[in-house]
């Protein structure tokens, strides 16, 4: 018999009120150990507030919020924050530091050796891309804004908190250093096994990011689920349309990966050896022009076929994404 | 330029001890601004409401002007250093404050949230995040209120408290700009050197800026405790108003004691401020001595009992003296043989010309005057009231400062001016005084005043200053002070010469 596991973070009718204005209303919901979970909603849909009441930036007016089984009201802010790593939309790295400063913050406070820190420092540099001799000790606004943001990443893991909060950390930053960020959030969290909770307005990214997606509107949670049943069963209209609005503008430029995660790609396929391959990260463009020619696409990712196209099922995803 | 640079080469010890003095002002004020308004400031952030009053008060604080300030001070703390390190902290606080606030008030909320949620306690956040993105703020702060610290300062002198106000200051009473140009070049150039000094700092490490205080602070400490602590136990502090005159006197003064009593010693404190805010200082102990004229004590300093005119110059020494017994319990040595009053001069050739000899002959000319007198004089009633009442004098009077009245009357700007009758510019500006045939003018003999109390436990101290009774003619001292004014000899050399030749003073020599 499996033991059902305790889940990390844990809201319990949930309420919070700005004043005369309810922010959130009835909020049940449990993120489980390992899970890469995104909020997805407008602005004002009550998701950032969500998030930072897991760290207690924001304190609910009333029910309970469980930190491994503990209700929060009983840890201690800071030692519990200092087992949360953060992200910010704002990056805000600390300019009076160097990179390597900024990432030893919360291993100085945790009283990590120097040394380890160091070596931390480095490896985590290194993981992220950037030579550590050369990115060590230059100071943050001497970085690109993907830099920054990289270092922000790796300044909220560099302590292994086991759950790490991003709140629209990519928001501004251009389409091609998002998909870069988006990626190696993917290999972090692979690494590293953590739980992630992962705030964004970007419908795109929560289906690429997300092992399971809570969608946001007006201070409720319309709908918990896996990126295949949002999209594929839609528990109303709002979450249908918030899907659609997304596909609508970039349908062209859609990568083979978005249908991947949201069901459209078939595990098998009769006339599979016939396939042409094709990379997950080629477009819908692309699809259009090698389905023109032959019947079946293999969808590799990172040189490993992960499944099929048809024209059935292009047109499939096409006809159901733009209802 | 050369006559710049000769005023320098003499007064070159008095001015490395004026500028260590300003220096010490300075810096304690800084410091003590700095304790105070920094942690105020940063307590501030967290308390918006009020932070608003808090700068508003500074801001009221710093709209008080510095004579008013200084002035307001006196009664409360009397003279010297402490008031004027208590004003300058006043007017420093502001900069320091306001900048402190907003460079982390304006800090970047997002920053603040990262510090909040990474777990950083308050303390820890204001250390690793707060105060290192503030502190270029915090810094030009520091550096405004230095600037106008040292600015400042120079008004200090107005009180006692020294530093390179008192070239300034002395140099406006002796009309001599070198002097003013060398207190205000020193002060504008300490003001930069100190600025730049911060504002390398700033840059440089904070382990050598955390030394480099401490250096300072410590060498502060050192030098100001071993002047302390090289100072014997009986000290006495003699202090004189502005001008040449009381210069010479205290010089006398300080002389005659040190040669009768090997054990103490006697500070001077030259050209220390005005009439009332030296006796204040004498009351308060801030001083111990002060030659003061017998008239000036009746008229500005006692209250006013039975007949004070028409007296002539023993009868007002000894109301002035009984007086100042019974009302301040105040002791009135005895006075010098010279009598310095009032008068009215004019040029002999405006005198000749109209035919003027008396006060009243001025009747004659009333719409050709145009007169040139001190404040002083204009508002006393042994002064211009008492001219215009008992003359049945109306003329127009210009008020200036004592020296440029003289330069005014050579030029020609005035004809009538007011004097005092050892002025040594009567002779050199060849000026005629008109005769006062009423009397008007008190004859005013000096001598030095201090508390019954110290002359008691001093007595001396009184034997030897009663040397001076009866000595020092009017040209005597009419010639010593165109020896200090005209050729610029020193006061404590025109003293000296003085006793030795009088037999006052033994010629160690």
């Amino acid at each position: 018999m499996i033991k059902p596991k305790v889940p990390v973070i844990e809201f319990k009718n949930v309420r919070k009120e700005f004043g005369e204005n309810v922010a959130i209303h009835d909020l049940n919901l449990a993120i489980q150990p390992g899970e890469l979970f995104v909020l997805v909603g407008t602005s004002g849909s009550g998701k950032t507030t969500t998030l930072k009441m897991i760290n207690q930036l924001i304190t609910q007016t009333s029910g309970d919020i469980l930190f491994e089984g503990k209700k929060l009201k009983d840890i201690d802010t800071q030692s519990l924050r200092l087992d949360i790593g953060y992200v910010l939309q704002q990056i805000a790295l600390f300019p009076t530091m160097t990179v390597a400063q900024n990432v030893s913050v919360i291993p100085d406070m945790k009283k990590m050796p120097k040394k380890e820190t160091a070596k931390i420092v480095d490896d985590l540099l290194t993981q992220v891309g950037l030579d550590p001799d050369e990115y060590r000790d230059r100071m943050p606004d001497e970085l690109s804004g993907g830099e920054q943001q990289r270092i922000g990443i790796i300044r909220a893991i560099a302590a292994k908190p086991p759950v790490v909060l991003f709140d629209e950390p990519f928001s501004a930053l251009d389409p091609i250093v998002r998909t870069q960020l988006q990626d190696l959030v993917l290999d972090l969290h692979q690494k590293m096994h953590n739980t992630i909770v992962f705030v964004t307005h970007d419908m795109d990214e929560a289906l690429k990011l997300g092992d399971r997606i809570g969608v946001m509107s007006h201070g409720k949670l319309l709908q918990t689920d896996t990126p295949e049943n949002i999209v594929q069963h839609p528990a109303n209209q709002f979450v249908e349309n918030f899907f659609a609005s997304s596909v609508a503008k970039n349908m062209y430029e859609t990568p083979l990966a978005k249908l991947i995660k949201t069901g459209y790609v078939l595990k098998t396929i009769d006339n599979s050896e016939k396939a042409k391959e094709l990379e997950d990260t080629a477009t819908l463009e692309s699809a259009f022009m090698t389905l023109a020619e032959t019947d079946v696409i293999a969808v590799m990712h990172e040189h490993k076929k992960v499944g099929y196209l048809n024209r059935q099922q292009v047109m499939r995803y096409l006809s159901e994404v733009q209802r | 330029m050369t006559t710049l640079w000769n005023t320098f080469l003499d007064q070159r010890t008095e001015l490395l001890k004026a500028l260590w003095q300003h220096l010490q002002i300075s810096l304690t004020s800084l410091l003590i601004a700095i304790v105070i308004a920094v942690p105020l400031a940063i307590w501030a952030t967290h308390h918006k409401s009020v932070a608003e009053v808090l700068l508003q008060i500074t801001s009221v604080l710093q709209t008080i002007p510095s004579l008013a300030l200084l002035g307001l001070l006196i009664p409360l703390v009397g003279i010297g250093s402490v008031p004027a390190v208590i004003a300058l902290v006043i007017y420093a606080l502001l900069p320091i404050f306001q900048n402190t606030y907003v460079g982390i008030d304006e800090i970047d909320p997002s920053i603040e949230e990262a510090a909040d949620a990474f777990g950083m306690s308050r303390m820890r956040k204001l250390i690793k995040v707060e105060i290192p993105i503030a502190l270029p703020v915090i810094i030009s702060g520091i550096r405004t209120a230095l600037v106008l610290i040292v600015g400042t300062a120079t008004l200090a002198a107005l009180i006692g408290a020294g530093g390179l106000g008192n070239f300034i200051l002395l140099g406006i009473d002796q009309n001599d700009t070198s002097l003013i140009l060398i207190g205000a070049i020193t002060s504008a150039l300490l003001a930069i050197v100190l600025s730049t000094l911060i504002k390398v700092l700033q840059k440089a490490k904070l382990r050598t800026v955390i030394v480099t205080v401490a250096v300072i602070i410590i060498g502060f400490i050192g030098v100001s405790g071993y002047q302390a602590a090289a100072q014997p136990k009986e000290n006495i502090i003699i202090a004189g108003k502005l001008g040449s005159e009381p210069d010479i006197l205290i010089h006398m003064y300080k002389d005659l004691i040190v040669q009768d009593d090997k054990n103490v010693t006697v500070t001077l404190k030259s050209n220390f401020g005005t009439t009332s805010f030296l006796f204040n200082a004498l009351k308060s102990k801030s001083i111990d001595i002060y030659p003061e004229f017998s008239g000036t004590v009746l008229e500005s300093l006692v209250k006013k009992t039975g007949n004070t005119t028409n007296l002539n110059a023993h009868q007002t020494y000894v109301k002035a003296r009984d007086d100042l017994k019974s009302q301040d319990d105040i002791a009135y040595l005895k006075p010098m043989k010279y009598q310095n009053t009032f008068a009215v001069a004019v040029k002999k050739s405006f005198a000749d010309k109209y035919n003027l000899k008396t006060i009243g002959d001025l009747r004659k000319i009333e719409d050709k005057i145009n007169a040139g007198m001190t404040l002083e004089f204009m508002n006393r009633t042994d002064g211009l009231k008492g001219i215009k009442k008992k003359y049945g004098l109306d003329f127009k009077v210009n008020s200036m400062q004592a020296s440029l009245r003289y330069e005014a009357l050579q030029r020609g700007n005035i004809n009538v001016g007011d004097a005092y009758s050892t002025d040594s510019q009567i002779k050199q500006l060849n000026l005629v005084m008109l005769k006062d045939t009423k009397h008007v003018f008190p004859p005013y003999q000096g001598a030095p005043i201090m508390t019954e109390k110290f002359a008691a436990s001093h007595p001396e101290v009184v034997k030897s200053l009663n040397k001076l009774a009866g000595k020092i003619s009017d040209s005597d001292m009419q010639e010593m002070n165109y020896k200090v004014n005209v050729k610029k000899e020193s006061a404590a050399k025109v003293a000296k010469q003085y006793l030795i030749s009088h037999g006052l003073l033994r010629d160690d020599k």
